[in-house]
This record gives C-alpha cells, structure tokens and sequence, in this order.
C-alpha cells in the first residue's frame, strides 16, 4: 500500500504481439455483437492496409492497451481504492508497434490527507500520480495522471 | 472511401456532427468469454475488465452515424463500479467538444456507462483526431 508521496510504481514488460492487438479488438466486436472471439473488427490494429491508408507504416495496438497496462499498475498499488472512485486520464504520444515491449510505470506525487466529511472522523489521503508507458527504447508512448483518493468514498 | 467518411469537406460526418449531440446507444452482457478475452489481451490474468475495452466512445458515434476513420489521442476514465459478470451493460454517448488544430478536424466523445441495476460504472471522455496521418512526417 502506498503510504507517501515521491514513490515510485512499476509495471511489468509486456511484449505486444499482432495477436494481443488482434484479441483485444475483437472484445470491442464481441460487444459491440459484429464479432467473436476470433473475428474483431477490422481497423488500423489488426489490418496493414488499412494501417497504410490512415498514414500508418503498419497496424498499431489500441491506446487503449496502453491504457491498461496502466490501469493494471494502479490496480495492483491502489486495489478497490482506483476501481472505485478512481481518475485516470492519458495523452498517447507515440505509435505501439507488434513486437515492441512497453513497460507502466508511475511516480506518486502529490498526497492530499483528510477527514472524510461521513461523520465517523475517517483519514483520508488523495494521491495524484504521474503516469506513463515507455516502449524498449525509453521513449513514452503514453502519458497522464491519476487521482486516487484511499479508502476510496465508493468502497 | 465513401463521402461520408471524409472529414472536414461540406456535408461529411464530422460536418454534421453536433456539440452536445446524443449519440446511439450500446448495450451488451459482460461475459466470463468476454473478460477471458480482455484478461488474455492485456496479459493481466486478474483484470477487472476495467474500462470496458470496447471503444464504447466509438461504438456510439458509430451507431447513429456509421464509420470514422480515427486515430486516439486522449482518453480518460472516472472509475464509479466495476462491471459484474452476467449483467447487461448500458452505455450512452453524447459529443463534448469539435474543433480543428493544425488544419486537422478533431472530436470529443463522452459516454457513461451504467449497468442494469443503474450502478455507474464508468464515465469517459476520449478525444481523436478524425482521418488519419496522411503528409506527416513519419
């Protein structure tokens, strides 16, 4: 549990391969009902020419795979805390290719402690968190904050 | 590629596109299939299937308007309850914000995602820019 500001989080490295980035569109298909588990849509994630027309030199994972990767490092720091009553917003900066290796990482800055006003004189710290994905080469694809505010009001 | 899919020319769908418009509606069923699926993409096998990761802010605009080519930019979350297994999502989409930077048009998307029981799960905003990198330097 985080217990102060200036800590450093960090994720684990994930490789993206083609497939991830194939699974991971076809859950958008699968509830969005045009697709299954084996047929996801077809964009700039999953088709080269598709990638091509959009100015891309090939497909790129969702920044929404990057999204969770940090979603995952603030859930494992932060638990019930973030998936209830959580913020999380991220800038992508740079293309994900298959084959890169992306890492979350984050940097706990600034704690905000409190009572909450619940009447029963609980402590309460909001922790903003600076956070982003690097890819193999130290370079940020990704990049935002996070707000999580422990015990979260919702949990 | 259709007319319509051609952003910032007279008539297209980004032009007809409206601040404050309600977009359509999505709904599904989280499923142990669905979350399997979302477990294994992530490689995260305890992922609580956190922001739906199903580009609802697309699936909306798509609904009423058909397809847009788009690259995301910025995406952000407000986390209220986790999904439940076996409960029917409901997710409504409205647009936040339009405007051009760089000669290039760009869209704000916002959605809320509640589930049958009218526990909010998720509210977002996801910012794109609408085409695609074309004359950019690679």
């Amino acid at each position: 549990m985080i217990q102060s500001g200036e800590q450093r989080l960090a994720g684990e490295p994930k490789r993206v391969t083609q497939e991830d980035m194939d699974r991971f569109e076809a859950v958008a298909g699968m509830a969005a009902g045009s697709g299954d588990a084996l047929a996801g849509p077809v964009n700039i994630h999953t088709d080269s020419d598709k990638a091509r027309s959009m100015g891309l030199a090939s497909p790129v994972a969702s920044g929404q795979m990057s999204f969770a990767y940090i979603h995952e490092l603030l859930a494992r720091h932060f638990g019930a805390d973030f998936r209830q009553g959580g913020e999380l917003g991220v800038t992508f900066l740079k293309p994900v290719y298959a084959g890169d290796t992306v890492t979350a990482a984050g940097m706990v800055g600034q704690v905000h402690r409190g009572k909450a006003d619940n009447g029963r004189g609980e402590e309460r710290a909001t922790f903003t968190v600076e956070v982003w994905v690097e890819n193999q080469r130290g370079e940020r694809v990704a990049a935002g904050e996070a707000r999580v505010t422990v015990p979260s009001p919702l949990t | 590629m259709p007319e319509d899919r051609v952003a910032g020319e007279p008539g297209t769908l980004y032009d007809r596109l409206v601040v404050g418009e309600q977009l359509g509606h999505l709904e599904y069923i989280v499923t142990e299939e669905l979350l399997a699926q979302f477990r294994a993409a992530v490689g995260y096998p305890e992922a609580a299937f956190p922001h739906l990761a199903v580009k609802e802010y697309i699936e909306v605009l798509r609904r009423k308007h058909g397809t847009l080519d788009f690259i995301s930019a910025k995406h952000k979350d407000r986390y209220f309850h986790p999904p439940i297994v076996g409960k029917r999502v409901q997710v409504s989409g409205w647009v936040r914000e339009k405007y051009q930077r760089r000669g290039r048009d760009w869209l704000v998307v916002e959605t809320l995602a509640i589930d049958e029981d009218g526990r909010e799960i998720v509210r977002s905003e996801h910012a794109f820019l609408v085409g695609g990198l074309q004359g950019d330097a690679a």
